[in-house]
């Protein structure tokens, strides 16, 4: 017997294969068919149909033409559409007054001759037979109207009218509404000619200009908001199947223990049936957005539900963009929950109530909740709300970026507990253990924090930095030292709290887990130097990008917000520097490190290639200095990459977040150098804001302090044999006995 | 070949804490059939899933050709064919798509998967229904789907967890046949089944454990010197009524 090198089951191949597999059965399975294909075609031509009754209802109630209006004879219809006429053309000469900024008063006929209108927009039928009390009572017709020539008057063009309608009836208000508006009109008119005849000018108490801010919406977006939460739950529907059968399905049929029986990581087998559920809820995304698209075309909904421009194509792609992050998210939370399962039933039990939550954010979009720091970092709600908005075109970059960021952290989160829960002893033979061993401290602590761990952590991370971030404006009337306070307050909260304590729940050793290892001196004084250089360095990228246009601060918003800067440096100086120092550099320092080069970093090493490792953490890092007082800095993100790759580089080649603090300590302590020695520096040709470059002399200078540091950190770097693991990643997290 | 020592598996949850397996030791070589016998519950199937490494030992350990369950899962795992009555099958797949699927699970090269998937068919007589879905298949044609499948990768052990239950007499035929083919291969197979009789015939040496221990080790002989008594059932009944009685003192 040959027994096959273990090192292919790791292989990427594997994965697709193991992929394939799942989907060849999957697609062969009609019941994935039904939703993937038949579904489509059945909800989007009666939910069109559902919408062209609902604005026909509407129109019915609101379009004079839709009015069944009737008098009992020829002569008092051609009666009341003489009354009618006449109101008519004195609204339309209002309206069109009003618009120009006209008085009232001024003579209209003689402005706009062709204003006068030629007939009523208003189809008025007489009565064949019956009597109009009768039709109005039977709902036959909306508003009766009965014109009686009034004894006594001066001509036949005086008359009185009286209108019948039915208390329950929506239109006949309606119609009676839009009646009584032409006739007071006409007699407004008529006095007004009147009181001239008599040598009066006519000059009323008041007359008015009403001006309407933007575009009307009308109906048509109150509807359209239920387009994206009609596709969300569509691409639910077309992942709920796959997910409860590839996971609890397959325990429920007895291949789950042959599966878990063969030498392939959990995580693989896990990942093969993710990709499978992500791609048939993709697979039910396009169809469902394809058949939406095509039934808005073919039905005329589209300028209806989407105002005059219509469902553009930029617009539908970056919906279905939207909706593969969407179905990323929710295909790890439905594996998470379904690998819960032990059977069918138990799944479709779980998934119930899953659905029903999910129904929610489309609710929040209907009623018009706005997409903010606190929805933004909301699962579920944030996409759909997104999504909304971005049919809209109304989409917000930094909460919609903040949006796809925690929703993407958010999948990962439930990927890797999914992977946690998938297969383990617990569920496989659930009537021998119990839920609760899945999370089960281990007996003896880890020296390395699990990947799962540590992107469990960044998921909650994330959301509470954007809640935090936006909650410190309540402290905007406070004193600088309180503010800076607050903030620092913030970081340590953030970036040191939390992560130890969720370091701690998971049985991370905090000196092994976070690196806080004694590093050597040369890791100290190659530090020293990389974060003397590091600042003027950061400062030159952003000057880079800025003369190179990769930027997204305008020029414009920068000046708005310089006197605000200068306003707070203003008041730095006003304070003491070591509490300056210690809420901007110091503290700032220590957190960040301690977080992302201490915990992040640190769960990746052996895990990934390192530099692929401090590059994702590089990345992370530069994210969460994407805003700048509440808009999105792309040359801060770049600078802040930058920073974060020698950081990482520092930390992973002492194996110490030591020297990575105080060179971090440096680049912070640069800006406030730059805060409190401004006018100095300019004496040293440091006026950055005529300069295109930092001085040549200062550029060369850094570059030589980095390279120096770089060599001296090599130099001192720890050749220590990487410890064992203490668990393997993600998937096999099994604690010990 | 398969080598248990001192294997123990306590089980805690709900309040209860129940000792499943206790201290169990037994070794099973090459071109052996390891009957591991005892009534439900006993701790049978625990012990086999700690060998093949889906349960966690709570002490002690299990080897597979020098390889320990805990610590090289995958060596052990791609060493080891299960058979289990449990075992159902992937319904909208074809016997061909399956078998090949796990050869693929277990590494095993695509040309040497189809030898082995055409040596299986011969020998199970699977030939005319190896394309057709599985969810159409009779009960024993499952059954012979389900035997190819652990033999797929031609690993050198065998578990066989109670493999003939529910079966009638020809699908039980088919498992002693099967059985008897790995031995004369010279795989190791430890067969877990509570019907002692079965056992008697074909197993080379046996294990009758009882609420978790094992009471008595060997091949039928040794066990017949050491009870002073002729069958199985015998010595499996003795055990219960000492058991009882030491329960009631």
């Amino acid at each position: 017997m040959s027994t096959p090198p273990l090192a292919r089951a790791d292989s990427l191949a594997r994965v697709g294969r193991l992929t394939l597999k799942e989907l060849r059965e999957t697609l062969r399975d009609r019941r994935t068919i039904v939703t993937l294909v038949l579904m489509p075609l059945l909800v989007y031509p009666l939910l069109s149909l559902g919408f062209k009754q609902l604005l026909a209802a509407s129109a019915t109630t609101t379009e004079p033409r839709g009015w069944r209006i009737a008098t009992e004879s020829d002569a008092e219809g051609s009666q009341l559409q003489k009354l009618l006429l006449l109101g008519e053309t004195v609204l339309r000469e209002q309206a069109i007054l009003s618009a120009d900024g006209s008085r009232q008063t001024q003579s209209p006929r003689s402005s706009h001759p062709e204003l006068a209108a030629e007939e009523s927009t208003l189809p008025v039928y007489t009565l064949s037979s019956g009597s109009l009390d009768d039709l109005v009572t039977r709902g036959e017709i909306d508003l009766g109207i009965r014109v009686r020539r009034r004894e006594g008057a001066p001509t036949a063009n005086f008359s009185d009218l009286e209108l019948v309608y039915a208390a329950d009836s929506a239109a006949g208000p309606a119609a009676a509404a839009y009646i009584i508006e032409r006739l007071r009109a006409a007699n407004d008119r008529y006095a007004v000619e009147r009181l001239k005849q008599l040598g009066d000018r006519g000059e009323v108490p008041a007359t008015w200009r009403a001006r309407v801010m933007g575009e009307s919406q009308g109906t048509h977006f109150q509807l359209a908001t239920l387009v994206p939460m009609v596709l969300i739950l569509m691409t639910i529907t077309g992942a709920v199947y796959p997910a409860i059968d590839l996971t609890a399905g397959e325990r429920e049929r007895g291949t789950l223990e042959a599966l878990m029986a063969a030498p392939v990581p959990r995580l693989g087998l896990l990942f093969a049936k993710y990709i499978a559920v992500l791609t048939v809820a993709l697979l039910t995304a396009l169809v469902n957005i394809v058949g939406m698209v095509i039934t808005l075309l073919a039905s005329g909904l589209g300028a209806v539900l989407f105002g005059e421009r219509g469902l553009t194509l930029g617009s539908v792609v970056l919906v279905f963009l939207l909706l593969v992050l969407f179905a990323a998210f929710f295909s790890a939370v439905l594996l998470c929950v379904t690998s819960f399962a032990r059977s069918f039933k138990e799944a479709q039990a779980y998934l119930i109530p899953l659905m029903l939550v999910a129904l929610a954010p489309g609710f929040l979009a209907i009623i018009g909740t706005q997409l903010n720091a606190w929805m933004c970092v909301i699962p579920l709600a944030n996409i759909v709300l997104l999504a909304r908005d971005t049919l809209q075109g109304q989409a917000h970059p930094l909460w919609g970026l903040v949006a796809v960021l925690t929703t993407a952290l958010y999948g990962t989160a439930a990927l890797g507990l999914a992977a946690r829960i998938f297969g383990s002893d617990s569920i496989l033979y659930g009537s021998q253990s119990s839920w609760s061993d899945l999370f089960r401290r281990p007996a003896e602590p880890l020296t390395q924090p699990t990947l799962a761990g540590a992107m469990s952590c960044l998921a909650l991370i994330v959301p509470l930095y954007v809640l935090l971030s936006s909650s410190l404006v309540q402290f905007a009337g406070q004193s600088m030292a309180v503010q800076l306070l607050a903030s620092a307050s913030m970081l340590v909260l953030l970036f040191g709290v939390t992560p130890m304590l969720v370091a701690r729940w998971q049985g991370v050793a905090l000196p092994a887990g976070f690196q806080l290892r004694r590093a050597p001196a040369l890791g100290f004084l190659g530090a020293v130097l990389l974060g003397s250089a590091l600042g003027p360095l950061a400062l030159e990228f952003i000057l880079l990008s800025r003369n190179y246009g990769i930027v997204t601060l305008s020029e414009g918003e920068l000046a708005e917000k310089a006197p605000l800067v200068q306003r707070l440096v203003s008041q730095w100086r006003d304070l003491s520097p070591i509490l300056v120092v210690a809420t901007i550099s110091l503290v700032p320092a220590v957190c960040e490190e301690l977080f992302f080069r201490g915990y992040l970093l640190n769960s990746l090493r052996g895990r990934l290639p390192a530099w692929l490792a401090i590059a994702f953490t590089a990345m992370i890092f530069g994210l969460f200095h994407a805003s700048v007082g509440g808009l999105i800095a792309v040359e801060r993100v770049f600078s802040s990459m930058l920073l974060g790759v020698v950081l990482g580089w520092i930390a992973w080649t002492s194996r110490s977040v030591f020297p990575g603090m105080l060179a971090h300590a440096l680049v912070n302590g640069f800006v406030v150098l730059l805060a409190y020695r401004g006018e100095e520096l300019k004496l040293l040709h440091w006026d950055l804001e005529s300069r295109k470059h930092i001085p040549s002399e200062w550029l060369v200078g850094a570059l030589a302090l980095a390279l120096a540091g770089g060599a001296l950190v090599y130099l001192g770097r720890r050749v220590l044999v990487s410890p064992p693991l203490a668990a393997p990643p993600l998937a096999v997290e099994t604690p010990p006995p | 070949m398969i080598s248990v020592v001192q294997l123990t598996k306590r089980f805690s949850g709900g309040g209860q804490d129940v000792l499943a397996v206790d201290r169990v030791s037994f070794t099973v070589p090459r071109g052996e059939v390891y009957g591991l016998l005892g009534e439900n519950g006993a701790g049978k199937t625990t012990t086999l899933r700690m060998i093949l490494g889906l349960l966690e030992p709570s002490s002690g350990y299990a080897e597979v050709e020098g390889f320990r369950t805990t610590e090289s899962p995958d060596e052990v795992k791609s060493r080891i064919g299960l058979v289990s009555t449990s075992a159902g099958l992937y319904q909208w797949l074809t016997p061909r798509e399956m078998l090949l699927f796990f050869a693929d699970l277990y590494g095993t090269p695509p040309v040497v998967a189809q030898k082995n998937l055409a040596s299986l068919a011969r020998m199970f007589q699977m030939e005319d229904y190896l394309d057709r879905r599985c969810a159409t298949l009779s009960t024993g044609q499952k059954q012979r789907v389900n035997l190819a499948r652990s033999l797929i990768h031609d690993p050198p052990v065998l578990l066989l967890d109670e493999p003939t239950r529910g079966l009638d007499v020809l699908g039980s035929k088919v498992i002693f046949d099967f059985i008897a083919a790995a031995r004369d291969a010279g795989k190791a197979v430890v067969l877990s089944t509570h019907r002692l009789e079965e056992a008697e015939g074909f197993c080379d040496r046996f294990g009758l454990l009882h609420r978790g221990r094992m009471m008595h080790e060997g091949t039928l002989a040794e066990l017949q010197a050491a009870t002073g008594l002729s069958t199985l059932t015998e010595m499996f009944l003795r055990g219960l009524a000492s058991d009882r009685e030491a329960d009631a003192a």
